[in-house]
């Protein structure tokens, strides 16, 4: 049984006289001890997933189908008061910006020790699980003392991710907690993450934009589009050989440092906004493939290979079109500007 | 370096910050910008890169003058920037900003946002500025630019912002454009066509333009020159593609071997545990800025500021050990 499974799920937000559909019948499960990275541009539904698995949406926002279940409770059925047994304890959830979900005026110490009182733990274990595991993230337990202000931003995402450890949890829902951090702290961030997912037994759901920090800490990827999974599968199989145009585009629009000849590619065009409901695949306006029954009907999950899925009316012409996408000029076509 | 071709030209600036404290005699200065000279010609385009905290940000503001160096000389088309340029010289240094959903007022239309400039320079009549402002539009590649200046921001995607203001900084043909992360905030899916945008009106305007960024993996596709800055100091300063390949400093080897790569075939180098480490907040006054975090250090390297030396005639690294370090390369 996966550790946390989204089954069908689409998740609305509401205001006084409509709703639109952030995510879109999205079904992606992640195993015990995997990492499962989402990524997708801004919009795609990703952060809205992860709100949802943690049952955190805002009032305005709910799950309207489907079902996501999480070591077997139905979390998306489930009252706040339970899930708050679950948040903390079973799933922990690392944010992107770690000055603003500290409290600006307490020590973090407080911020230890208050987590701790709200889930039950006393005080002097607080501060003893608290030192072991800024240790653990190669923090000197002397800025138990320190207030988020006294560190730098590198240091304050470890702290962050110490207190999601605080009850072990098996499952850590982290959204873009390297964005806006310098490189080389970047990359202690993935470090640490990469370590912990071993030594901590952790299952990791990571949410990015950046294909690189995925492409070394997940084992599996989903790329969203417009709400909707549009290729699923290990990740060095899909980066190796995308399935899905948007992958091909996104894939090739992501510069790599040791390539600096590498032509970039731009997708022409943009995302749709939520409210305008297509009955056919959400990328047909962008792709350089698109064919009539693109526009009009919505393509299904086919399985290409081993633990592969994408949903593309002509997966079967991917490895054609993964050459043709090889040409810059391909992307350039429909003339939109971005 | 000074010759008539050049645009822009730095000699030996510095910019130092007193924080509070030093008021009474304690705390250090800051040394934003030490120590910094280059030079560009138009039509290039010069990357600028380094982490928070390396000066980049306080160069821009003193490329358009809104800092002033505490000593050097920050000289823009023959005149020399100080910290309130006159308006003629203000008109030829235009900026494009990182987040295009700060920098546009929501209140304002399109059109407006683009002619503003105009009407501050007292350029043209309603009508001339009025085509001034669709022309630049469709030179930032909005098209038909008519359709757009009735626009407002909230109504555009990041990436047509950001053309916005990049129509809004070229509608008065500046010679030097400073764009600060000018795609950093973009969905990674429009960023190459926003660089290349960039890359043409550079081109076609005859500008030069300096590219500030964190990101080494764009500099490639940008810029002809790379200049890598760390606590206020370029260490190293070359053709893109040359220092990408062959860095010569290990700062910017460091800084290489942190991006993440696409590509899940490949193995990550490992950072040294010294360069991961960081190096407190108090550089020593003397000395290479990076030696405290370098493993190649020695104690000369901590005696004194290292000199440039010359790893190609274009490709200048300061530091002592490069010549020895590069044989050693495998």
């Amino acid at each position: 049984m996966p550790l946390f499974e989204l089954d069908d799920v689409s998740i609305a937000y509401h205001s006084r006289d409509s709703a639109v559909f952030a995510v879109n019948r999205v079904s992606l499960g992640l195993e015990v001890g995997t990492a499962l990275g989402l990524v997708g541009e801004s919009g795609c539904g990703k952060s809205t997933l992860a709100l949802a698995t943690l049952g955190l949406l805002p009032r305005f926002a709910n799950v309207w189908h489907g079902t996501i279940r999480f070591e077997g409770h139905a979390v998306s059925q489930m009252a706040d008061r339970d899930l708050r047994t679950l948040r903390w304890r079973r799933m922990a959830y690392v944010p992107q910006s770690a000055l603003a979900s500290l409290v600006p005026v307490h020590s973090i110490r407080r911020q230890f020790r208050d987590t701790a009182a709200a889930h039950g733990m006393r005080a002097a274990e607080a501060d003893r699980r608290a030192a072991e595991l800024l240790r653990r993230v190669e923090l000197d337990p002397i800025v138990l003392d320190r207030f988020p202000h006294e560190l730098s931003g590198g240091m304050r995402q470890r702290a962050i991710i110490a207190l999601a450890l605080l009850f072990r949890p098996p499952l850590l829902v982290a959204d873009e907690p390297t964005t806006g951090l310098d490189v080389i702290v970047q990359r202690q961030i993935v470090n640490l993450l990469s370590n912990l997912r071993r030594t901590e037994a952790l299952s990791l759901l990571f949410i990015s934009h950046d294909i690189g920090v995925v492409a070394e800490l997940c084992d599996r990827i989903a790329v969203l589009y417009a709400g909707e999974v549009m290729e699923e599968g290990p990740t060095p199989e899909v980066l190796a050989s995308p399935s899905h145009p948007y992958t091909m585009g996104l894939a090739r629009s992501f510069p790599d440092v040791r390539a600096p000849d590498r032509p970039l590619v731009s997708i022409p065009g943009h995302p749709p906004r939520l409210s305008e409901v297509s009955n056919g695949c959400p990328f047909a306006t962008r792709c350089p493939f698109v064919r009539d029954r693109c526009r009009t009907e919505k393509p299904r999950k086919t399985v290409v290979g081993r633990d592969r899925s994408v949903a593309c009316h002509f997966a079967d012409e991917a490895p054609r079109m993964r050459t043709i996408a090889t040409r810059p000029g391909i992307w350039e076509e429909g003339g939109a500007a971005a | 370096m000074n010759d008539q071709s050049s645009i822009v030209s730095f000699r030996d600036v510095r910019k130092h910050y007193l924080p509070h404290a030093a008021m009474f005699g304690k705390a250090p200065r800051v040394r934003a910008v030490d120590g910094v000279t280059f030079s560009m010609a138009p039509g290039r385009v010069l990357g600028i890169a380094g982490e928070s905290g390396s000066g980049k940000s306080t160069l821009a503001n003193l490329l358009v003058g809104l800092e002033r160096a505490t000593s050097g000389e920050v000289e823009v088309d023959g005149q020399v920037m100080s910290a309130r340029p006159n308006r003629g010289l203000r008109r030829t240094v235009q900026m494009v900003f990182q987040d295009p959903f700060a920098s546009l007022n929501p209140r304002f239309t399109v059109g407006r946002s683009v002619e503003e400039p105009l009407l501050i320079h007292g350029l043209g009549t309603t009508v001339e500025r009025h085509a001034q402002a669709i022309a630049a539009l469709e030179r930032a590649e909005l098209r038909p630019g008519p359709a757009f200046m009735s626009r407002y921001p909230h109504e555009l995607s990041g990436g047509q912002r950001q053309r916005v203001a990049i129509a809004r900084a070229v509608v008065l043909n500046p010679k030097l454009l400073v764009a600060d992360e000018p795609v950093s905030m973009l969905d990674v899916s429009v960023r190459a066509g926003i660089l290349r945008l960039l890359r043409r009106l550079v081109t076609e305007q005859h500008m030069a333009m300096v590219f500030i960024t964190h990101d080494l993996s764009i500099v490639a596709h940008i810029c002809d020159e790379l200049a890598v800055m760390y606590r206020g100091r370029i260490v190293e300063r070359g053709p893109v593609r040359d220092v990408l390949r062959a860095p010569a400093h290990p700062y910017t080897q460091a800084l290489i071997d942190a991006v993440p790569i696409p590509d899940p075939a490949a193995v990550a180098r490992d950072l040294p545990a010294k360069v991961l480490a960081g190096s407190g907040d108090a550089p020593a006054a003397h000395g290479c800025p990076f030696a405290p975090r370098c493993i190649h250090a020695i104690p000369q390297c901590e005696a004194s500021d290292p000199p440039d030396f010359f790893v190609a005639p274009t490709h200048v690294t300061a530091c002592i050990r490069s010549a020895e370090l590069r044989k050693a390369a495998p």
